[in-house]
């Protein structure tokens, strides 16, 4: 009767054993989804000239910004060993840059476009 | 104004105390002075380098020859300096000619020229009629002006490696730019800014800023002596100006980039409003279009070209993209009167 048992045991024992060995093997994932980014703002540039002396007098102001854009993203990982998975991502958004030109004496304030695809 | 010498046309570019006037006519292409050989445009510049040049061995008050020297090496070594430009120039020594003679030589000096009373200094060309290469460009500095090669320049002279700077872009073979702002006074056209060297109006005597190139100067000169990666490394934008449907000559259009403050310009050349601006960093530019107001036409066309003023002056809707290497491909701006 003690034989038994222990069989019993063994067989119990035996497919917690392979679960731990299934790490090793190769492994696809794959997933998707949706995403939104903020604005970005860059530093305002101006157009400047030089007058007498050195000083610069600006011609007209200008400021721009990437506006908010939402997309689609997916991405592949692939587990080659336990600790070694490698992975690429892809994102698609459309979005526009766009440049605010002020203080122009000549000409009234303008904001200048450009679709931009990320 | 053209005419041929034995053979050899004479051009000549001059810049006044209230102005400066180009007589040459523009080539389809960015600043650089032209003209038409036989139907044939043809781009004025040096085909060999170093250009060598000499010094005419006369002093006025308060600058002696050497001094002369001294600032036009200055002047010459500013130009030489721009990383993207293939020329170089070397002093030949001092000469008893006087600028203006048709000796071989380019000559720089003084000249005493008192019915000029608004022209600082002036270049002469002469060109050889096949192939447009320059032979001599001489440069006189008129000395009924008070000159003056001080460090921190003097109030009430004019410095002279300023004007030299600009005479030198002419020897270069650069027409005038337009980037710059003048007011009407009663006393005339007062410059207020300038955005290049090339700007037909000095500033005023006692002032410096005028020994430094601005960006609109590089891509200039640049465009007509490129180094090797030039043209590969920058690029260029082109398209047309129209009003009410018919094509604007002599429209003002300067590319801004607003990633680095950047002004370069050119003028819409043809009578169908084309332009084409190059020597321009890669990535977004904004286009301004103005009329040519800011100096007088003659600084810039013949009197007799229909230049186009009745407008206003307008940006072009969309930034566009200037590709490395390449054109933005055509730009087509509408302007209102």
């Amino acid at each position: 009767m003690r034989v038994k048992k222990a069989i019993l045991l063994a067989a119990l024992l035996v497919p917690a054993v392979a679960s731990a060995q299934q790490p090793r093997e190769a492994r696809v994932e794959v997933d998707g989804g949706l995403h939104w980014s903020g604005p970005i703002t860059f530093a305002g540039v101006n157009a400047n000239e030089i007058s007498f002396g050195g000083a610069p007098r600006t011609v007209f102001e200008s400021s721009s910004t990437l506006e908010a854009s939402a997309g689609v993203e997916a991405r592949i990982g692939v587990r080659l060993t336990s600790i070694l998975q490698v992975e690429s991502a892809i994102a698609l958004g459309r979005t526009h840059l766009a440049t605010h030109i002020t203080a122009d004496n000549e000409a009234a304030d303008a904001t200048i476009t450009e679709p931009v695809t990320q | 104004m053209s005419f041929v010498r034995s053979g050899r046309s004479v051009f000549s570019a001059i810049l006044i105390a209230g102005m400066i006037c180009g007589h040459a006519r523009p080539a389809l292409a960015y600043l650089k002075f032209g003209f038409d050989l036989n139907g044939r445009q043809v781009t004025l510049r040096w085909n060999t380098m170093p250009v060598r040049y000499f010094v005419t061995n006369q002093a006025v008050a308060g600058v002696s020859a050497a001094d002369f020297q001294a600032a036009a090496a200055r002047a010459f070594a500013t130009w030489q300096a721009v990383p993207t430009a293939a020329t170089s120039y070397v002093f030949g020594g001092f000469t008893a000619n006087l600028p203006g003679e048709d000796d071989g030589r380019s000559t720089l000096g003084f000249l005493n020229e008192p019915d000029l009373d608004r022209v600082l200094a002036s270049t002469n060309y002469l060109v050889d009629n096949a192939t447009g290469a320059l032979l001599e460009a001489d440069i006189f500095f008129n000395s009924a002006f008070a000159w003056s090669v001080a460090a921190n320049g003097d109030r009430s002279r004019w410095d002279l490696e300023s004007i030299a700077l600009h005479e030198i872009g002419h020897l270069n073979g650069l027409g005038h730019s337009a980037i710059g702002e003048t007011e009407m006074t009663n006393s005339g056209r007062h410059v207020l800014s300038t955005g290049a060297i090339m700007f037909p109006i000095a500033l005023g005597p006692g002032d410096i800023s005028g020994r430094r190139l601005d960006a609109d100067d590089i891509a200039g000169i640049s465009d007509l002596y490129p180094d090797n990666n030039f043209n590969d490394d920058t690029g260029s934008l082109s398209g047309r100006v129209t009003k009410n449907g018919r094509g604007v000559f002599g429209a003002h259009v300067v590319a801004f980039d607003p990633a680095r403050g950047d002004l370069v310009a050119n003028f819409t050349l043809s009578t169908n409003g084309q332009f084409s601006i190059a020597g321009l960093q890669p990535g977004p530019h904004v286009i301004r279009v103005e009329p040519l107001d800011d100096a007088d036409i003659e600084s810039f066309f013949d009197p007799a070209e229909p230049v186009d003023l009745n407008f206003r002056t307008t940006y072009y809707e969309r930034l566009v993209i200037v590709p490395r290497g390449g054109d933005s491909g055509a730009v087509q701006i509408q302007v209102s009167p």
